[in-house]
């Protein structure tokens, strides 16, 4: 009995979410008119969030097994859980008035949106691969339906078709994979999986491990299906059609908060499986691993560097650029060491500062009425010559851009310089050339943004609608990206506090 | 023991086989019913190895519920086979060549599959004489695996919940009379007054 009340209070903030789901659902029926009802817990959304990020503080720092060793919980649970809320509540805060103009409102967006973080909260929490597997289904089913929330749009119908297919294919390599796995290891606990796998190469000095060979196939199905989910390169197909298809505030949502889910189940496992630490690794099957995914992420830096070149549309050029960024950071990850992980966290944290940013400002420029589009700008020549119209708005999307590229005194040069340095320290002097080379070409387009603001003249004048809540996000994230330098310091010492702590050391 | 055995390869042959016709039969509906005749035999094989819940579970599930929507499904839709064949022929080649790489990885992985020691003391399953299998099942389920018992239910809610919402028509959009809307109009919002030159158009 005890330890059941100690896992329940370890699990409030997710009873909570839960609750507040079915609370929603039920009060939504007794809301006369539905635009009455979506105000109303539009407004209360924000306390919600709120409420969830101070339960999730309150939590036991210590490290716990929960419900049967099913989920855990520990400092790294609890950085990543609020790291995902602020994520979520500074794109609710910019993207309540622009799902206004997109014409995408109603009572169960919010209870979607709180699904999605339920199901986001268990994949963090998960320390088994069943549990994994419901929570991120949990998610994908909000986020399918939050992708198709627009159903009037021809272009969200197939966004929201082709996540759909690809998303439910991705899950069913993962339970092939896992299924393999299980058949291999007897287990689907990261840690039972971790001693096994560290066991069977101690016996099988004679002859081939085949029971590892069935748990690595399985390991590289579940590994593709963690890909796709992050969208790195050969499964990344999927990213540039849905964000063109989906509302803006959606398609920022679906950029940050499920690959940050997602990223940290990974680094998790990798800390696990394939780190410097692990001594299985390198006389087994296992070992092809980290090059593997190497060669994956450095391609789809190359590829996301070279996609987003010719892209005139604004959502297709982010997700060009997502998949690039996402490929530094699974790089980092898979060099397995401490300073690899630690950068890759560093600069995961780098990116969602900047393109909370970003995106932010995009939900805030709009197609002047009259003007033959509608909505929240579409093109990113229609950016030209904003500088003469909103100079504050074109000056913070300029630093935004400056530190994307990689300039010196902001946020977006000290990740990568971090990310750099390491894959140098670990002796992979080449990759980091190449990927300092592709940045520089990323530079290019980056720069051509704040030429473009600068330096053209205006072939529509936007309008910038800017809500009171629009500022806490931009502000947020042009603090983070400007005086990251100054308190540097502290960041880097938590997040290698979180990695160290992941590695056992 | 023999009679396990054939009754083992009846099984799993006419699952591939029904599984090979489900792909390449010719109308829908046959491909639903070939998926039902291997849905079938699946349960079969459950039998064999002794878990009679599952299997009756395979059944009323996979048969009983997805299927028959499968087939209801398939038998709304009108498909345009014409356009669909020119389309699919090139894309022929590529399963061929995934189910070429799967079969040999299984060949790879079952041809030597061998366990770990430490394995087979993470097995939870109770032996098949002292407990019943639907016992054996809701002992674990309702006890070790409550939480995502609890989970799989919001699943279920969200999945519902969505398909309401997706399915769900505005009223507006059904054409209703609105007298206010019509006796408020102005005569500025629906009138243009053009000067048509002669010979010119507007």
């Amino acid at each position: 009995m005890g330890t059941i009340l100690r896992d329940l209070l370890c699990f409030i903030p997710e009873l909570t979410l839960g609750g507040l789901i079915l609370i929603f659902l039920g009060g939504a029926v007794f809301l006369k008119k539905e635009t009455q009802g979506s105000v109303l817990f539009g407004k209360v959304m924000f306390g919600v969030l709120g409420m969830v990020g101070i339960l999730v503080l309150l939590q036991n720092l210590e490290p716990l097994y929960i419900f049967n060793r099913l989920f855990i919980s520990d400092t790294y649970t609890i950085f990543v859980k609020v790291l995902v809320l602020s994520i979520t509540i500074c794109i609710y805060s910019f993207s309540f008035s622009s799902l206004k103009s997109e014409k995408v409102i109603g009572v169960e967006l919010y209870v979607f949106i709180l699904m999605a973080l339920l199901g986001m909260f268990m994949v963090i929490g998960s320390n088994d691969f069943l549990s994994f597997y419901l929570g991120m289904e949990l998610q994908n089913i909000a986020f399918y339906v939050l992708v198709s929330f627009k159903k009037d749009s021809l272009k969200n119908n197939e966004a929201a078709i082709k996540y759909f297919i690809l998303g439910v294919v991705a899950s069913g390599i993962f339970l092939f994979g896992a299924s393999l796995l299980y058949g291999a290891v007897g287990s689907l606990n990261f840690q039972d999986i971790g001693n096994v796998l560290g066991a069977s190469t101690l016996e099988s000095s004679s002859g081939i491990p085949y029971a590892l060979f069935g748990a690595g196939v399985g390991l590289l199905f579940i590994m593709v299906s963690f890909l796709f989910k992050v969208s790195i390169v050969p499964f990344h197909m999927w990213a540039p059609d849905v964000y063109e298809g989906s509302p803006l505030p959606i398609v920022a949502f679906l950029a940050f908060a499920p690959k940050v889910v997602i990223l940290s189940v990974i680094l998790r496992l990798w800390a696990l499986l394939f780190s410097e630490t692990t001594v299985f690794v390198a006389s087994s099957v296992l070992k092809v691993f980290p090059p593997m995914i190497m060669g994956a992420s450095l391609l789809s830096i190359i590829v996301g560097t070279f996609g987003a070149f010719g892209q005139s549309n604004i959502k297709r050029f982010l997700a060009y650029t997502g998949i690039s960024h996402m490929g530094f950071v699974v790089l980092g990850i898979s060099l397995g060491n401490y300073s690899g992980m630690h950068a890759a966290l560093v600069y995961l944290l780098s990116y969602i500062i900047m393109g909370i940013g970003f995106f932010a400002s995009l939900g805030a420029l709009r197609y002047p009425p009259g003007f033959s589009r509608i909505g929240i700008v579409k093109d990113l020549s229609d950016l030209k010559g904003l500088s003469k119209t909103h100079p504050g708005m074109s000056f913070s999307l300029a630093i935004l851009m400056i530190s994307f590229a990689g300039l010196p005194p902001l946020i977006g040069f000290f990740s990568k310089l971090y990310l750099l340095l390491s894959l140098i320290e670990t002796g992979f002097v080449g990759i980091a050339i190449l990927g300092g080379l592709s940045s520089v070409v990323a530079a290019v387009y980056y720069l051509r943004i704040v030429k473009d603001l600068y330096f053209e003249d205006a072939e529509v004048s936007l309008e910038v609608v800017t809500p009171l809540s629009f500022f806490i996000p931009l502000f947020l994230s042009l603090g983070g990206t400007v005086f990251f330098c100054i308190y540097a310091e502290p960041v880097l010492l938590y997040v290698s506090i979180l990695m160290k702590m992941l590695l056992g050391r | 023991m023999v009679i396990f055995g054939m009754m083992f390869y009846l099984f799993a042959g006419l699952t591939l086989l029904s599984a090979f016709l489900t792909l390449i039969a010719r109308a829908p509906v046959h491909s639903a019913l070939w998926l039902i005749f291997m849905f079938l035999n699946g349960a079969g094989l459950f039998v064999l190895l002794g878990s009679e819940l599952l299997a009756m579970i395979f059944v009323i599930v996979y048969v009983g519920a997805v299927a028959v929507l499968f087939l209801f499904v398939v038998m709304m839709i009108k498909p345009q086979r014409e356009v669909l064949k020119k389309e699919i022929k090139w894309y022929k080649r590529i399963p061929v060549l995934i189910g070429i790489f799967f079969g040999s990885e299984m060949v790879f992985i079952l041809g030597g599959w061998s366990f770990v020691p430490v394995a087979s003391t993470l097995d939870q399953l109770p032996s098949r004489v002292q407990i019943s299998n639907t016992t054996a099942i809701g002992n674990i389920l309702y006890t070790h695996y409550a939480v995502l018992f609890e989970i799989a239910g919001f699943i279920l809610l969200g999945a519902m919940v969505g398909a309401i919402v997706l399915t769900k028509r505005a009223p507006k959009e059904r054409y209703r009379q609105k007298m206010s809307d019509q006796v408020l109009e102005k005569k500025k919002n629906r009138i243009k007054i053009c000067h048509v030159d002669i010979r010119k158009g507007v």
